[in-house]
């Protein structure tokens, strides 16, 4: 009757999708690439950034950026990492922000926010050119963990003072 | 249910969180227990109320959600598909699934009225059962709050 254990990877299409709608309510106009048969097919694993089907953001005169699922990417120690979705500026390999699907029943483990912060250091985010203030007024930049999970005051604490979202009950 | 236990008992909650246990695969009773042990519990620990209720809650997010995810990525589809001036760049989604499989999205779609059978009828079951109160103030202590838009 119901298609079994297949409900994290909809998940994760569903806050892609949902991120996508975003940028279009801000006025960017989308463009699909990588799609053969008008099959959009992302990265099925960790791979690089432009491997598989992913949709650019773009807005005349103003910077485009390119939405990836399951790109992988060089850390600043050198050890390689995929977050679930990643925001990066077109042409470049600048990441923006990166968004992480949780799908859990209760309460978000604070073990993702501390994960969620290596991934943030790694990838070198909080200290790329857009600053704080930029993502407070682009709210889409603010990197964030997606769940369906409540979010606990500790993990509130961690993303006022890390400045990042936590977007929970899905 | 099918349970004709006196509702509100500790052994009415007990057997129904036993029938529907027993109805989960190997896999799924290892996924309920590893949220609970993240939170540091076990089931056992909970009394049988609350047993009954965090299954629920992990049936719900494990299969009753995905009707509104799959409406919600077709909407989107549909979005896109418009801003391509009425070209239609996109018919369907390959992803992987938890057992590494390829899978189609269009295949969900297919099935989005059965997924939506299963939401409407977890709600049935549970307002049948008078149970639907009860399992809101479950979520609300466990600060849940159910179908949050986002």
């Amino acid at each position: 009757m119901v298609i079994h254990g297949r409900n994290a990877g909809v998940f994760e299409l569903y806050c892609y999708f949902r991120k996508v709608e975003s940028f279009i309510k801000r006025g960017k106009t989308i463009r699909v690439n990588n799609v053969v048969g008008g099959v959009f097919k992302p990265n099925l694993r960790p791979n690089s950034a432009s491997a598989g089907s992913y949709i650019s953001l773009t807005e005349p005169g103003a910077k485009s950026f390119d939405l990836i699922l399951n790109g992988q990417f060089r850390g600043k120690s050198g050890a390689d990492h995929s977050p679930d979705i990643t925001l990066m500026e077109s042409g470049t390999d600048l990441i923006l922000s990166i968004y992480e699907c949780k799908l859990h029943a209760r309460s978000l483990n604070l073990r993702y926010c501390r994960e969620f912060l290596g991934f943030l250091n790694e990838l070198k985010i909080p200290n790329h050119k857009y600053s704080s203030s930029t993502r407070n007024l682009y709210p889409e930049l603010r990197s964030s963990i997606f769940t369906t999970a409540s979010k606990p005051w500790s993990a509130i604490q961690m993303q006022t003072k890390y400045d990042f979202d936590i977007v929970d009950q899905l | 249910l099918g349970i004709a236990l006196e509702k509100e008992t500790d052994e009415f909650f007990e057997n129904a969180f036993s029938m529907i246990l027993e109805k989960l695969t190997n896999e799924e009773k290892v996924e309920y227990e590893d949220e609970l042990a993240e939170e540091g519990k076990t089931f056992k620990e909970l009394t049988p109320r609350n047993r009954f209720f965090s299954l629920v809650r992990f049936i719900e997010v494990k299969y009753v959600m995905m009707a509104k995810w799959i409406k919600s990525i077709s909407k989107s589809l549909v979005l896109i598909n418009e801003s391509y001036n009425g070209e239609s760049p996109l018919k369907d989604i390959v992803f992987i699934d938890e057992a590494q499989n390829k899978v189609s999205f269009g295949d969900f779609q297919k099935q989005e009225h059965k997924f939506e059978e299963l939401a409407d009828s977890f709600k049935q079951v549970l307002q049948q059962m008078e149970l639907m109160p009860d399992y809101e103030n479950y979520l609300r202590s466990s600060g849940l709050v159910r179908e949050k838009e986002w």
